[in-house]
């Protein structure tokens, strides 16, 4: 038989009505077993998220199955902490064992529940702040915590990388009702910019359009859900770098180890190249060089329109009211390997500058602190992350700052 | 032209290949919509 006749021989041993039939069954199924999927998709024993269970490898986890992996974690009674932020409070350098959010877990025992829902590069704003909004109402009692340096305000609705999680929220229906935050969150993303010659950029569309498409599609069909566990737990079938080779990289993803190394065992001269030293000090500076200026005495003086039309602006409206309170954002240090390169002058700006992003963020109706000034070089990694030795030094501020918000919020017995 | 012939024979066994069928394309739909909604980008170079 020729291909043709092969084909021929298959449609004609069909009836469209029942192929018909059995697409939609099939669908329809496909879509229910999604929204069972949601509810269950939990990580056993999750620590964190690791690069085979990030975007790094085209893994997406959605609002749903953070919101499952936390209800498997908790126990009744106890207070929610959920981490967020980038790199450096997922714990990169740490172990599984040395995650600096299993030894503040440990700090606070049995009474708290915390969960690190960081990513590699992502805001305040990002996926960990979405989960615990939508967890806010089934849990209340609960803290956010997540990082920032000092003048960076966050994008509204999140970075261009893990915004799907709060477009997957939105349309999922899971997010508290906040008008003046969807409106920033809408003008950011049509903020355009005009050139002379005519051509008008908009820095934050992106694939805004197709990204909502999809997950207004996924809120129906709950796709994500489904082939996630299904990448999870039983074959993963998505390609991506950092994947173990072309016949390996089908297995589930809960099969490959969490990479991340002990920094510790990394020798000071990779951790801390000569060669990068200037471009390390430039990023240093910028942490505060547009922040203040030298008055007629040569002292140094805010800068109120980075201060006020930027920063303060841009951390209003970026959480509904009601959970701005229980948000702890900590401005994260920088390795005095680094800073003891800066003139003195340099180190003072660098110093008020955090401080100052200490009180607006308070000002702006969140709990903040800064760590790592007095972390011995040892203590970081590299210029921003930190060692397991940093990691102990961290839980061990943040856990009596975690305390002293549970009981302000009320969330302890007087 | 004569008719193809058929490889399925009889009704309930063409009534099971054909609900077979559709149920494998309903499948794959399903998945083609997860794989349309990955980014093609690479993390990296949306990240930085």
């Amino acid at each position: 038989m020729t291909t043709k006749e092969i084909f021929l021989a298959l449609r004609t041993s069909m009836v469209t009505r029942t192929v018909l039939a059995g697409l939609a069954v099939g669908f329809v199924g496909m879509c229910l077993l999604g929204r069972r999927a949601a509810h269950t998709v939990a990580h056993e024993n999750f620590i964190r998220f690791t690069q085979y269970t990030s975007p790094e490898s085209k893994y997406y986890p959605t609002v749903s199955e953070m919101m499952s992996i936390v209800r498997a974690k908790i126990k009744p009674g106890q207070i929610l902490v959920v981490v967020g932020g980038n790199s450096i409070l997922r714990g990169v350098a740490q172990t599984p064992d040395q995650v600096w959010s299993r030894k503040l877990q440990e700090k606070l025992g049995d009474g708290y529940c915390v969960v690190n829902f960081a990513f590699n590069s992502s805001l305040i704003t990002d996926a960990a702040s979405v989960a615990a909004e939508a967890l806010s109402k089934e849990f209340p009692r609960q803290i956010y915590i997540a990082n920032a340096a000092p003048t960076q305000a966050p994008t509204p609705g999140g970075s261009s990388v893990y915004r799907w999680v709060y477009w997957d929220a939105y349309y999922k229906g899971l997010l508290l009702d906040a008008p003046a935050r969807e409106k920033k969150v809408a003008d950011t993303i049509y903020t355009r910019i005009p050139y002379p010659d005519g051509h008008v950029v908009y820095p934050f569309r992106g694939n805004i359009q197709e990204l909502k498409l999809a997950a207004w599609l996924d809120s129906w069909c709950y796709f994500n859900d489904f082939w996630n566990d299904v990448a999870y737990e039983d074959f993963n079938t998505v390609w991506g770098n950092l994947m173990p080779g072309l016949a390996d990289f089908m297995q589930p993803r809960k099969n490959w180890r969490d990479p991340d190394p002990d920094g510790t065992q990394i020798p000071m001269t990779v951790r801390f190249p000569a060669t990068t030293l200037e471009g390390e000090l430039a990023n240093i500076r910028g942490n505060s060089q547009y922040a203040f200026n030298k008055d007629a005495a040569g002292k140094w003086e805010i800068y109120l329109p980075l201060w006020d039309d930027v920063f303060q602006k841009g951390i209003q409206d970026i959480f509904p009211p009601a959970l701005k309170s229980r948000t702890l954002i900590l401005l994260s240090g920088t390795a005095t390997y680094y800073t003891r390169w800066l003139t003195e002058d340099e180190r003072y700006r660098d110093k008020i500058a955090y401080e100052m992003a200490v009180q607006r963020w308070k000002a702006g109706g969140f709990d903040a602190m800064e760590y790592g000034r007095d972390f011995a070089i040892e203590d970081f990694y590299d210029r921003t992350h930190l060692t397991a030795t940093g990691a102990l030094k961290l839980s061990g501020m943040v856990a009596p700052k975690v305390r002293e918000m549970a009981q302000q919020l009320g969330y302890l017995p007087k | 032209m004569s008719s193809p012939e058929q490889f399925v024979r009889s009704p309930l066994a063409r009534h099971a290949f054909s609900l077979l069928v559709g149920l494998t394309v309903g499948v794959f739909l399903h998945y083609l919509l997860y794989r349309l909604g990955l980014p093609i980008q690479p993390f990296i170079y949306v990240a930085f």
